[in-house]
């Protein structure tokens, strides 16, 4: 199961990691809408060199989520992981910024 | 301002950004609060009035730390679609990114059509970025001095082809360098306080560190620090231990690359 670390309150942070920790997200409410960090460690494509991958985005309609979700090729390998991050998602929007 | 304000703008040509009354003060307003931003969600909303201010649809920042040969750390704020992020870690295409190929060995602004395209995955580097709405776009490498691998690079996209080959981009230029730099120190810093929290490094630590990266011994660095040899090898087995390398002097090179001293 993910590991969710933090409750989603207002403008706290919300942590979902893969139980393998190879992925983490962090999200924020903010002004503007849902702040994300998409963390990954991967060994990778240039002779076993480990890569640490790190994204930073702002979401401010589910649909902008959904599709960034749908283009991410680790939902079918952490689908349990991407539900917890659609729930903690749409707790953030629902929540004041 | 908003995204959409940012569309708004974006909508006209770069001769017309540039010639707004107030374009380089309204830039510039926002590039002078990077260095105060708080966290990363306000870094990015500033990066994002910055790309309305400087007539651009989409702003990346990409910073980069190789260390060794065994790891290196990708680091992406984009005010830009996430989905063209994700499929360029899925090709890993960061290894051979001309964009980022090019900010290695330069320092000077440029557009991206200047950039010459050499292999079948540069072409496909650059298709991408195209398909999610950089069209044209201005590369702004950010470098480190000290040979340091560390290296920051800012780039503007906009939907329309040609948007940045005008020759009121040089005003772009001016500004975006100064916005790139301060973005760049702005994640150093980040970072730093990052690593230092995660590991509870201490001042002595860092202390530790520096000699090595000097080349002191442990009997130079226990005379300075007034503790025993035993004790400086010691201190260094827990750093190395912390940075996940087998020598000090690995530990001492990631934390130069990442500021710490």
């Amino acid at each position: 199961m993910p590991r969710k670390s933090t409750s989603p309150k207002a403008a706290r942070p919300i942590q979902v990691e893969s139980t393998d920790r190879t992925l983490m997200f962090v999200m924020r409410r903010t002004a503007r809408g849902v702040h994300v960090v998409r963390r990954q460690s991967e060994q990778g494509h240039h002779d076993g060199l480990t890569v640490f991958f790190s994204v930073s985005a702002l979401f401010s309609t589910r649909e902008q989520f959904a599709k960034f979700c749908a283009a991410d090729t680790m939902q079918s390998r952490y689908p349990v992981t991407y539900q917890q991050l659609r729930t903690s998602f749409h707790e953030l929007m629902r929540s004041d910024g | 301002m908003n995204s959409c304000e940012a569309t708004v703008e974006s909508s006209q040509n770069l001769p017309n950004v540039v010639a707004r009354e107030g374009f380089a003060r309204q830039a510039l307003g926002v590039i002078e609060r990077v260095a105060q931003a708080q966290d990363e969600p306000a870094v990015l909303d500033l990066l994002y009035q910055a790309k309305a201010a400087l007539g651009a649809d989409h702003a990346v920042f990409a910073s980069f730390v190789r260390c060794d040969e065994s790891w290196e750390n990708v680091r992406f704020l984009l005010a830009a679609p996430p989905e063209w992020c994700l499929e360029y870690q899925r090709q890993g295409w960061y290894g051979s990114d001309p964009w980022l190929l090019y900010a290695l060995t330069h320092s000077e602004p440029v557009c991206e059509t200047e950039i010459e395209l050499r292999t079948p995955s540069q072409r496909a580097a650059r298709a991408l970025a195209a398909r999610h709405g950089m069209e044209s776009a201005l590369i702004v490498p950010a470098p480190s001095s000290g040979g340091l691998s560390r290296l920051g690079v800012l780039m503007l996209g906009s939907s329309r082809v040609g948007f940045f080959d005008s020759p009121s981009v040089s005003a772009i230029k001016i500004l975006a360098r100064s916005l790139a730099m301060d973005l760049h120190e702005w994640w150093v810093r980040r970072i730093r306080a990052e690593i230092i929290a995660e590991n509870r490094l201490t001042p002595d630590d860092l202390m530790l560190l520096a000699y090595e990266k000097c080349g002191r011994t442990s009997g130079q660095i226990a005379d300075a620090m007034g503790i025993t040899p035993a004790s400086v090898d010691s201190r260094f087995q827990r750093l190395n231990a912390k940075f996940n390398t087998a020598r000090r002097a690995g530990a001492a090179k990631i934390a130069s690359e990442y500021g710490l001293i």
